[in-house]
């Protein structure tokens, strides 16, 4: 298969050409290619060997250096394919691929959790500190040593939780 | 909504659950700091919802279900590429300009009226004051180790109190000199908006003006071996009366 830089390259040529009649050169064949060499070029293209790949390409080319206007219906179907039809690069991907990679991305998430999960099962418990009878002293602890005094705990009008944010003890 | 206020935008001189805020400033440096944090956070807003809307109505505007012909020869445009790039540019500058000069504000110790000197160690902090004599015509010189949990006082704050807190004056200039003994540490102290690399054979400077009384919370914040989360710092700034009282003490 021709490689894109190459197509593209081609294709750039043809329409600065295109752009500037005056330019133009005239094609050598100004016969349009026969509608059996062009059909169902969409399924074809990638199977054709480069050779042929090349050569038909070339024929489209030059038929491009004329007037555009004078293309067949096929010519310019075969042409849009060939310059920026999903080949190549820009292949479709397989059928199914999205919920593959789905599957896998969540295989690879549930995995991970499994293994954090496990891990943590084995953590120590959380500290002493962590209950609503020790926050609720460590405002207590915080208001005597003033803390806060401009947004936080100790200032006027807080009416917030402070510390306190674990469950009690005994619960 | 108060509440939701409260547990938000609360601004704290001791840590505080779940905060994603600046902890109470204590001077003048983190007044600065903060102000600065929250005029870069003007830019950063209109930053992100700027480019969160380009991108998203170019998404939606040339998805390829829409604009199926590939623009393949659209590949500059010198007005947009000029303002894309100015634009940046000036609001860097915006951005430089009063961080460099809060920067340079921050630097300068200004005529220090007392010095003290910290000290890391794997792992605690050892303190001295060269202004001041004790009892035995020595320095004042102590070492300030974490309280450990089975030790706390019901309701001191874990993995931040320890058994010395660094007393000071407050509303006066003091200087600390930061070194290390051993590894690299760094002194932070976010409520004063003092973070210092403490490094052997160097010694750093930083200059604290504490304008309120208070006890401000900071931990070592270069990773320093094993205790690294074990070195807490506790800064108690006091009225001058009471500091001299403590001087008497030592
Ligand atoms: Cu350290």
């Amino acid at each position: 298969m021709l490689r894109t830089p190459t197509v593209s390259a081609l294709v750039r040529n043809v329409a600065v050409r295109a752009a500037k009649p005056t330019m133009a050169v005239r094609a050598a064949s100004t016969m349009p290619i026969s509608n059996p060499t062009l059909a169902n070029i969409e399924k074809r293209w990638e199977q054709m060997p480069m050779q042929e790949q090349a050569e038909l390409w070339m024929a489209l080319r030059d038929r491009m250096k004329g007037n555009w206007a004078d293309l067949t219906l096929q010519e310019k179907k075969a042409a849009y394919y060939i310059a920026f039809g999903p080949h190549g690069p820009r292949a479709l991907p397989p059928p199914g691929e999205q919920k593959k990679v789905l599957a896998y991305t969540v295989a690879g998430v549930f995995l991970s959790f499994v293994i954090f999960a496990t891990m943590r099962a084995f953590a120590k418990p959380p500290p002493a500190t962590m209950t609503k009878e020790w926050q609720e002293a460590t405002n207590e602890f915080l208001k005597a040593q003033k803390s806060d005094p401009l947004t936080g705990l100790t200032s006027e009008g807080y009416n917030g939780k402070g510390h306190v944010q674990s469950p009690s003890a005994s619960a | 909504m108060g509440l939701l206020f409260n547990n938000l935008i609360m601004n704290f001189d001791a840590p505080s659950p779940w905060g994603i805020y600046f902890q109470d400033s204590a001077t003048p440096q983190m007044e600065g700091l903060v102000e600065l944090h929250d005029n870069i956070m003007y830019y950063l807003v209109v930053i992100l919802f700027g480019v969160g809307w380009i991108l998203l109505s170019i998404i939606r505007n040339y998805i390829s279900t829409k604009s199926p012909i590939s623009h393949k020869y659209l590949n500059h445009g010198t007005l947009i590429e000029l303002i894309w790039t100015i634009t940046p540019a000036v609001i860097l500058i915006l951005i430089a300009f009063p961080s460099f000069k809060l920067l340079y504000l921050m630097d300068e110790v200004s005529d220090p009226s007392m010095s003290v000197l910290a000290e890391g160690h794997q792992w605690y902090w050892s303190y001295q004051y060269p202004d001041f004599l004790d009892s035995n015509d020595e320095f004042i010189e102590f070492d300030s180790y974490i309280v450990p949990e089975s030790d706390l006082e019901e309701g001191a704050l874990r993995m931040l109190e320890v058994d010395n807190r660094v007393i000071l004056p407050e509303l006066t200039h003091v200087r600390f000199i930061i070194t290390a003994g051993d590894v690299i540490h760094s002194f932070a102290v976010p409520s004063l908006g003092v973070k210092c690399d403490a490094y052997p054979g160097r010694l750093n400077q930083v200059s604290v003006f504490i304008n309120r009384e208070g006890v401000f919370y900071g931990q070592c914040s270069e990773i320093c071996g094993i205790l690294h989360s074990s070195m807490p710092i506790v800064i108690e700034s006091v009225s001058l009366e009471k500091f001299l009282t403590w001087l008497e003490e030592q």
